[in-house]
């Protein structure tokens, strides 16, 4: 097989994963194109030409995609505000921080607060 | 009982299975031993009573991002952020070499917790970073246990298999075409032309090529050097006796890779990978990914052609800008090679800093032979003992597999898919009896993967959509070209046939203009499907370690042929005559091409040219005019 480092692309390739279903989910998985470097012929101008970068979907899908992250920040957002909001000094959270501080200062010698 | 059969029942096949190398071992205890430390220096903070921040720093200093769990509140947010970006700068040391990346990561962020700690740290925080060290130790743990129960698996499924499948190895590998009849067929040729097309544009442009990164598989070097094998072996097979344009094509390779846009990686990598601000000479620490290859690639050129300009002091030049260039040829750049090897302790040594490939390995030993074909020198019998013994040592698996990647720092492992069927060819060039062990384990692994395909001929079923390395895109073009370039190599045709379907009928295969392609693969794809396509039992291995006879070297040569007006599908002398086959790249009719090395003012009889006899000039040239008319055999003799 080829040279060094394809798993630099497979790794870098999970990370994207998440990202590439979302987009496959919206938009359609990419279709496969010729490899335009490949289709290349002496006549032609030395250096492919780039693809300009347009969304191959309609704006109904971006706007889709654009209420979805906003969701999910809003969203995000709220539930951690209401939970730190009940954390107060009878909650279950309070509690456990509560023991755990304990410990700690069990284990370094020094007196509980 | 066949002759196979009794063969195989003699062969003893060798278990390869291993463990752990001590130069492996001494690395990954260093490496426990500096975690141990700064997880204990991580501690003290806390251990002792001081501030929240230098705590919260210390825990830092257990795992990336731990430190903001020690801070606590929304900080906390920052751990897996941290986490994220600690494997974002694993991609940036394995892409680029960027040693300093994680370390920046790990350590900046554990600075930026202390800074952003209060009063206190959150007392969950320690206990919480402890449990994610554990769960994560305890993950990679229970896989790497996994994979040696696996692989000791399958290193005993290789031994019920493998001498039966040597010695059926040992027979095909044993039939060498014969060189009196070679000839290059119309597909072959219009193979070929996908290589001279690109090679034959001005140096310094690039239509034709993926111009991506220049850091890993799709770098324009590879591509060159792929595509300069593919020429060289067209040469070494068939055409030994033709310069003109095939010389000016591989010339051409050679010469683009010396332009900064293809080896310039190095001032980068160096920089951040070797904190070496100064020196970026890419021929001289590390970057076996260059000089390995690119000292296998101008050797074979020097091998087949007889051109010995490359040995000339300054020939390889690299030029950085107007005022600095470092001065190489083939013999300094293989001699960067072996000083490397001097002093590696893995035996092996790394292309990206820290990051030691076997595969480019294997390259750079084969760099070694082909010096010594070209120049007489005894690098194998020096260098390749040691070279195996740390491959078996340090760069073998339970399953007797060689591991693809190990971090020279820290001696670990990384998975990389590279298989029995990559190294083998390449193992052939210099430890021919290994290489066929390879390909006995290759052979019968690939083998299920074989079935008939709609139109009832053989065709290769890979799993996944398959990566093309050499444009990072899904595919299994490169894949299917490798599989056949090492199933050629050990005369295995009916695999290669195979590969060759599975090529033709998935990926794209167009014949534009006389030119065949792969449109659905890369450039690098498409360079080695031309290799794989010219290739017959032993090819690749005479190209680099044995090339054309002394008489063939002495004899005449078409000097002169225009393209792709004539396509040269043989060029061989005998020292004396010259046996050309040459086929029209465009429309029929008459062609003048040039010979050269003749005896000066010698008398030469002509068959399938429009005169029969020639005399040649005072400096041993000639033209001759050939009507081409699709396969046109011509013959030249000195006349008795």
């Amino acid at each position: 097989m080829l040279a060094c480092c394809a798993f630099a692309v497979f790794l870098l390739s999970q990370l994207l994963a998440p990202f590439a279903w979302v987009r496959d989910r919206l938009w359609g998985a990419p279709r496969a194109g010729p490899n335009t470097a490949v289709t290349w012929s002496p006549g032609d101008a030395a250096a492919p030409a780039r693809r300009p970068f347009r969304l191959r979907a309609g704006p109904r899908r971006a706007i889709v995609l654009i209420l979805l992250l906003e969701t999910v920040a809003v969203g995000g957002s709220v539930a951690a505000a209401t939970l730190v909001a009940r954390a107060d000094a009878g909650s279950v959270e309070r509690r456990l921080e509560r023991a755990l501080h304990d410990a700690v200062c069990r284990a370094t010698g020094r007196t509980p607060s | 009982m066949t002759a196979i059969e009794a063969h195989s029942a003699q062969i003893a096949f060798p278990d390869r299975s291993n463990r752990k190398g001590p130069v492996t071992a001494a690395r990954q205890r260093r490496t426990a031993i500096i975690y141990g430390a700064a997880c204990l220096a991580g501690a003290l903070p806390l251990l002792l009573g001081a501030s929240a921040s230098w705590q919260a720093a210390g825990i830092g200093l257990w795992l990336p991002g731990g430190g903001f769990l020690a801070v606590g509140g929304w900080a906390s947010l920052l751990f897996p952020v941290t986490l994220a970006l600690f494997v974002l700068s694993l991609v940036a040391w394995f892409w680029a070499g960027m040693v300093t990346a994680p370390l920046t990561v790990w350590l900046g962020s554990a600075a930026a917790a202390g800074l952003m700690a209060g009063e206190t740290i959150w007392t969950g925080g320690p206990f919480v970073a402890v449990a994610c060290v554990a769960a994560i130790g305890l993950t990679f743990h229970g896989r790497t246990l996994r994979a040696r129960r696996d692989g000791l698996a399958k290193a005993a499924a290789r031994q019920a298999f493998a001498p039966a499948s040597l010695a059926e190895v040992q027979v095909r590998a044993a039939e060498i075409p014969d060189p009196a009849s070679r000839e290059m067929s119309p597909e072959d040729l219009s193979a070929l032309r996908y290589l001279l097309d690109r090679a034959l544009q001005p140096i310094d442009q690039w239509g034709g090529f993926d111009v991506i990164d220049q850091f890993q598989p799709a770098a324009l070097r590879y591509q060159l050097n792929h595509m300069g094998f593919g020429l060289g072996v067209s040469q070494s097979a068939y055409t030994p006796n033709f310069h003109g344009y095939l010389g000016q094509a591989q010339r051409n390779l050679i010469d683009k890779y010396r332009l900064r846009k293809v080896w310039g990686y190095w001032v980068y990598e160096s920089c951040w990978g070797n904190l070496n601000f100064s020196n970026w000479d890419p021929a001289a620490r590390d970057n076996i990914m260059l000089t390995g290859w690119f000292g296998m690639h101008v050797g074979q050129y020097v091998l087949n052609s007889g051109d010995r300009r490359y040995l000339e002091p300054g020939s390889l030049t690299f030029r950085l800008d107007k005022t600095t260039a470092y001065a190489h040829d083939f013999n300094s750049v293989v001699g960067s090679v072996k000083t490397n090897y001097d002093t590696a302790e893995f035996g092996h040594f790394a292309c990206e800093p820290n990051w030691i490939y076997p595969i480019c390995n294997h390259y750079g030993m084969a760099a070694l032979a082909v010096q010594d074909a070209v120049c007489g020198t005894d690098n194998v019998r020096r260098y390749l003992p040691r070279w195996l013994d740390k491959m078996d040592e340090e760069f073998t698996d339970e399953s007797g597999s060689i591991i693809g990647l190990r971090s020279q720092h820290t001696g670990l492992p990384v998975p990389f898919p590279v298989g029995e069927a990559g190294y083998a060819p390449f193992e052939n060039v210099f430890a021919p009896e290994r290489a066929r062990e390879l390909w006995a384990v290759a052979r019968r692994e690939i083998a299920p993967a074989i079935h008939d395909g709609p139109d009832g001929r053989p065709r290769i079923s890979l799993p996944g959509k398959g990566l093309d390395t050499g444009n990072y895109k899904s595919g299994h073009a490169f894949a299917f070209a490798a599989i056949m370039v090492g199933a050629r190599e050990f005369g295995d045709d009916a695999i290669a046939q195979a590969a060759q379907n599975s090529l033709d009928a998935d990926c794209g295969r167009e014949v534009s203009g006389g030119v065949r392609r792969y449109v659905g693969g890369s450039n690098d794809a498409n360079a080695y499907a031309v290799l794989g396509q010219l290739m017959r039992t032993g090819d690749f291995r005479r190209s680099f370690a044995q090339g054309p006879s002394a008489e063939t070297l002495r004899g005449p040569v078409l000097e002169d042929a225009a393209y792709p007006q004539v396509l040269v599908a043989r060029a061989v002398s005998d020292g004396e005559g010259l046996d050309l086959v040459v086929y029209p790249g465009r429309d029929d009719g008459p062609q003048t091409i040039g010979l050269a090395r003749l005896r000066p003012g010698a008398d030469y009889t002509v068959s399938g040219a429009t005169t029969d006899r020639i005399v040649a000039s005072a400096t041993g040239t000639a033209d001759l005019t050939v009507m081409l008319r699709g396969r046109t055999a011509v013959r030249l003799a000195p006349t008795v």
